[in-house]
């Protein structure tokens, strides 16, 4: 007897159109890897406008945010700051990627009040700004090294405020970046 | 065996859902670049779960963070489908979470691979191609219905 589809437990073959066999066998040598590559360069060429637009969406997220953060209201900001993260670094901009995700694990850091978190949000958003305005590409040298300080110096503040002696660790990340680079 | 024919790809359909259009524009450029040619978008899960029955894509790369469904209700809710409606959909979630918990959720929920952001054309397309090529078991437990669980994702992803 064929038990119903919902009633099986353990093991189950897929049909073979989930198996997707029509298309076994797929493999791909260096001509299509470079024409990936290329389509990935022909969207690359848009990004900064996109970056603009999305920096301009996190500002407006963080100014209507009200005094008390709870992650419904830090929802909209997290989420901007969570896709700059996303696909910074694949259109040659790794530090928004950085700075992008530093800014997505503080803000999921549990409900704190506007008051804690401000300091450290203007100075992510400041920095994210900077290297809009400097099409800051790369892991930029000295000045990716400098900024990534700085924001240290804001997320370490934002701990010792808040009881932790965390450290930010955003230069030690810019400069493996950079070492990679070499 | 004859050399496998990028033409093939033609056919194949895939669901990109990401709240980013340039990420769906970045991985759907990629895959066009090697043959394939059909494609449904959409901006969260709750609408990629009504494109599903109209489409029926071969496969799925789904963003985690979208609203208003995310892209983990989405990999839930597609696994709760009738057997008609393909609940063995094998996806990818495709996303900035790289820490290994978050991994590990996804896994927990029945997705098929793991693939973090930014990722390369090289990274995109290796995914592509081992999602075809190692097609996986389904397993049904009290409380797990989904491709049969494998470390694998997660190293996978620390490496």
């Amino acid at each position: 007897m064929v038990m119903p589809f919902r009633r099986t437990r353990g093991y189950i073959d897929p049909p073979l159109r989930a198996r997707l066999v029509d298309f076994a066998g797929t493999a791909f040598d260096a001509d299509d890897l470079s024409r990936a590559e290329e389509a990935i360069a022909k969207v690359v060429t848009r990004y900064p406008t996109l970056l603009a637009d999305e920096i301009a969406k996190l500002v407006a997220a963080w100014d209507a945010a009200p005094e008390q953060l709870t992650s419904e209201v830090v929802g909209p900001i997290f989420t901007v700051a969570h896709d700059l993260a996303g696909y910074g670094a694949t259109f040659g901009y790794p530090l928004i990627t950085v700075f992008g995700r530093s800014l997505s694990r503080l803000l999921t850091m549990g409900d704190l009040s506007r008051e804690q978190m401000a300091a450290v949000v203007d100075a992510h958003i400041a920095t994210l700004r900077v290297i809009v305005r400097d099409r800051m590409k790369g892991s930029d040298g000295p000045m990716g090294l400098q900024l990534a300080a700085s924001l240290d110096q804001a997320i370490t503040k934002f701990h010792l405020a808040a009881g932790s002696e965390r450290k930010g660790r955003l230069h030690d990340e810019v400069a493996a970046l950079q070492a990679k680079k070499k | 065996m004859p050399a496998f024919s990028l033409a093939r790809l033609e056919r194949l359909r895939v669901l990109l859902v990401d709240n980013t259009p340039m990420t769906r524009e970045l991985v759907q450029g990629v895959l066009e670049s090697v043959g394939v040619r059909h494609f449904m978008t959409a901006n969260d899960g709750r609408s990629a779960l009504d494109l599903l029955p109209a489409f029926g894509p071969h496969l799925a790369f789904v963003d985690w963070e979208m609203e208003p469904m995310c892209g983990l209700d989405f990999v839930r809710a597609v696994r709760k489908l009738p057997e008609y409606d393909n609940p063995f959909l094998p996806i990818v979630m495709f996303t900035s979470h790289a820490e290994e918990p978050w991994v590990i959720k996804a896994r927990d929920v029945g997705v098929h691979d793991y693939m973090v952001k930014p990722a390369s054309g090289a990274t995109i397309l290796a995914k592509l191609a081992s999602i075809i090529n190692n097609p996986r078991p389904f397993m049904r437990t009290d409380n797990y219905f989904g491709p049969a669980r494998r470390i694998g994702i997660v190293g996978a992803v620390r490496s």
